[in-house]
């Protein structure tokens, strides 16, 4: 993996980590247990998750191991869910500033057991999609505030780059203007609050309503795409309508780019989803990681929270678009720190053609819709969750109770106050309980990173489950024929036969979980439906919807 | 003949039946070379998996009269030998007062996703679930979908249908 140190980035840089600076020694220590890790895998048999290394490098493609008749739904599963632990790992990694990994780190290995992330360092789709299709700067250059306006649907949403940002609780200014926050690689920027497009789009039929924590906080969400995927956009102009009718007219199909490993013999013939990997232990080596696409949840974090240690944590400017329909008369900048609560993560890959869809939160979340009436657990602890509180629930008689799970509040909406009636509080459950075997991978992933560092914060974060098709288009063809284009190779199905069927993550899809089709949540079966602002088949991927 | 054995035995006379090869109308199984997996009906609607419509529609046939039709049909099958065809002992078992029922009931379970008891000739029993509907082969045979669930993308009503080979696999 190529490095690019001297590239500049607005965002983030490597010595922002708070507490992060190691001494040799440290370093030198983690050495060794990179080095143990590597030796120990190349030892064993190659499907034991106990002996998984900690790696900085994106899995290009799915793999498993498995062949013949080993490959169960339930086995070919519990590989995606694998690939997914990998993934998370690799983009969650110390970065070097400009979204690349730092070998020198590991993940989690600082002393207050967090790290800036090499994805925070990916573009945002607010730096990609700009106003009238201009071209967005190259990948490793600043984006300016002024190119991004408006940011949001209407021209209302216009923000004023002096205006000052303010502290957590709004009441004074933070000492510093839009426009300072923005350049100073320290924050980020954060503003989405609804699961669409923008903020409270009122003409969006589909938008599901805001979520608003047990501290009476709105959850904020942001997109964002790695490099190839950024690449693929701007190489082909999709950031505006009529780069998009253009590349439509020459190509016919979007398809973005795949992820894909070296083959240790290009001559050799081999079988869909199996690859040498006796070249790199367990995983084959990356040739390409393709296309990645990102949605992140973030919570406003308590002192108490952010103090807790459970959270991966960043200082961020969030915004709230002045929005005359919910009572938000101004727009307003807040700094305030942010835990991340849930992560999409959505890759495409040579053999995945329809992608991969993995999806993470953190374990305070929520509690299962069957452990809705527990209080206390074993030690008689009250249970706290960031999205639900046993104590109100419970307070509420049998049948009203039931009625507020998973219901967002009603309108109006002000995320920039607290929400102080508990009952606009959304009480979040979990419908589909994770299975046995996802619980069994998270718990020998939560121990890998404490033994890298105990107090690490990715020791706080699961696996729901990775949905992927048992029918890739492109399956069974030559490698050299695989190019990605669904429509192409499969064009009377789309889907290849989603497994699981639903998946939704509790913080991101809350109010359309469950097992009804067409209507609850898939990540596969609503994205099938996403298109181009030039209104064609967008290879799963809503953000060519936000070309201008 | 194990529960694996068993449902393979039963893909291969369903093709031979609807004319259709068995990727087309166990996709599941088919896909990713995931061979058949047994598992309780329920058990598959409860870990939220994709359902496999064999081992449902086997479920059907053994329960309708004790089970011991198709158990005879797929006893016959695996004992097929060459030069004998498939095709020559479905050409028996239509013929066959009890078997040639059966046939029939297997090939509308394929096409329709609707249980019709052999023995109740042209009485539809029930639509066996929503994804035997979906699944159904009449609307991969006819280029089509079904009404209330597509798999076309946005806009496919406006171009020419896909071929019936990106659809179906035919027999030949």
């Amino acid at each position: 993996m190529e490095y690019m140190a001297e590239k500049p980035h607005h965002r983030t840089t490597i010595n922002a980590i708070d507490g992060c600076v190691m001494n040799k020694a440290i370093n030198a220590s983690i050495a060794l247990c990179l080095a143990l890790f590597q030796s120990e895998v190349g030892a064993q048999s190659q499907d034991s998750t106990d002996l998984i290394p900690l790696r900085c490098d994106i899995p290009g493609d799915f793999f498993s191991p498995a062949k013949g008749n080993e490959r169960t739904l339930d086995r070919l599963q519990h590989d995606f869910d694998i690939y997914s632990w990998e993934t998370f790992i690799a983009i969650n990694w110390p970065t070097i500033s400009n979204g690349e990994p730092d070998k020198s780190l590991v993940i989690g290995s600082a002393s207050n057991g967090d790290n800036h992330t090499c994805w925070e360092e990916w573009k945002s789709v607010l730096e990609v999609f700009l106003k009238d299709g201009a071209k967005p700067p190259e990948w490793d250059q600043e984006s300016s505030l002024s190119a991004m306006l408006p940011i949001g649907k209407f021209e209302a949403d216009k923000i004023d780059p002096n205006k000052d940002v303010l502290t957590a609780d709004g009441k004074k200014s933070a000492g510093m203007t839009v426009n300072q926050a923005f350049n100073n690689p320290d924050y980020r920027f954060v503003n989405k609050i609804g699961k669409m497009h923008s903020w409270f789009a009122n003409e969006q039929s589909l938008d599901s309503g805001p979520l608003v924590d047990r501290n009476g906080r709105y959850l904020r969400y942001e997109i964002l795409i790695n490099k190839d995927a950024f690449e693929y956009v701007v190489r082909n102009r999709l950031y505006s309508i009529q780069g998009q009718q253009d590349y439509i007219d020459t190509n016919r199909h979007f398809v973005f780019p795949s992820g894909s490993f070296k083959l240790a013999d290009e001559s050799k013939p081999f079988s869909d989803f199996e690859y040498d990997a006796s070249v790199n232990n367990r995983r084959p080596v990356t040739k390409s990681d393709g296309a990645i696409i990102l949605k992140a949840a973030w919570k406003e974090l308590s002192e108490k929270e952010a103090s807790s240690g459970r959270f991966h944590t960043r200082k961020t400017v969030v915004y709230t678009p002045m929005d005359s329909k919910n009572n938000t008369q101004e727009q307003s900048f807040r700094l305030v720190s942010l835990g991340l609560v849930g992560l999409h993560i959505v890759h495409k890959s040579s053999d995945v053609a329809q992608w991969n869809w993995s999806t993470f939160e953190h374990v305070d979340n929520c509690p299962d819709f069957s452990d809705r009436d527990r209080q206390f657990d074993g030690a008689g602890k009250r249970i706290e969750y960031s999205f639900f509180d046993p104590g109100s629930f419970h307070a509420l008689g049998q049948l009203e109770r039931e009625r507020k799970l998973n219901i967002p509040p009603e309108r109006p909406w002000t995320p920039d106050k607290i929400e102080s009636e508990l009952s606009r509080r959304t009480q979040v459950v979990r419908m589909t309980p994770k299975t046995p075997d996802v619980i069994s991978l998270n718990e020998k992933f939560h121990a890998k990173f404490r033994e890298v560092n105990v107090n690490s914060v990715w020791q706080y974060y699961d696996l729901v489950s990775t949905q992927w098709p048992t029918r890739p288009a492109g399956f069974g063809k030559p490698h050299g024929d695989k190019d990605g284009d669904v429509l192409k190779h499969s064009p009377a199905d789309i889907l290849g036969g989603p497994a699981p069927v639903f998946l939704a993550n509790t913080v991101m899809e809350t109010y359309i979980q469950g097992r009804t089709p067409n209507t609850s949540s898939s990540c596969m079966e609503c994205h099938a439906n996403a298109l181009s602002k030039s209104g064609h088949f967008s290879d799963f991927t809503f953000i060519l919807d936000r070309a201008k | 003949m194990d529960v694996n054995q068993r449902e393979e035995i039963f893909l291969q006379l369903s093709a031979s039946l609807t004319g259709i090869a068995v990727s087309s109308f166990a996709p599941i199984d088919r896909g990713a070379n995931i061979p058949g997996q047994i598992a309780k009906v329920g058990d598959l609607e409860a870990r939220n998996s994709p359902i496999r419509l064999a081992p449902v529609y086997l479920q059907l046939l053994d329960s309708w009269n004790d089970g011991k039709a198709i158990e005879e049909a797929l006893a016959r099958t695996a004992a097929i030998k060459a030069p004998r065809t498939i095709q020559e002992l479905i050409n028996e078992f239509m013929q066959h007062a009890e078997l040639g029922p059966l046939c029939k009931s297997i090939i509308k379970l394929w096409y329709l996703g609707v249980w019709y008891a052999p023995d109740q000739h042209g009485i539809a029993s029930h639509v066996v679930s929503s994804q035997a509907y979906v699944e159904s082969l009449v609307w991969k045979v006819m280029q089509a979908h079904p009404a209330g669930y597509s798999m076309g993308v946005f806009g496919h009503w406006s171009d020419i249908p896909p071929s019936l080979d990106s659809f179906v696999t035919i027999v030949k």
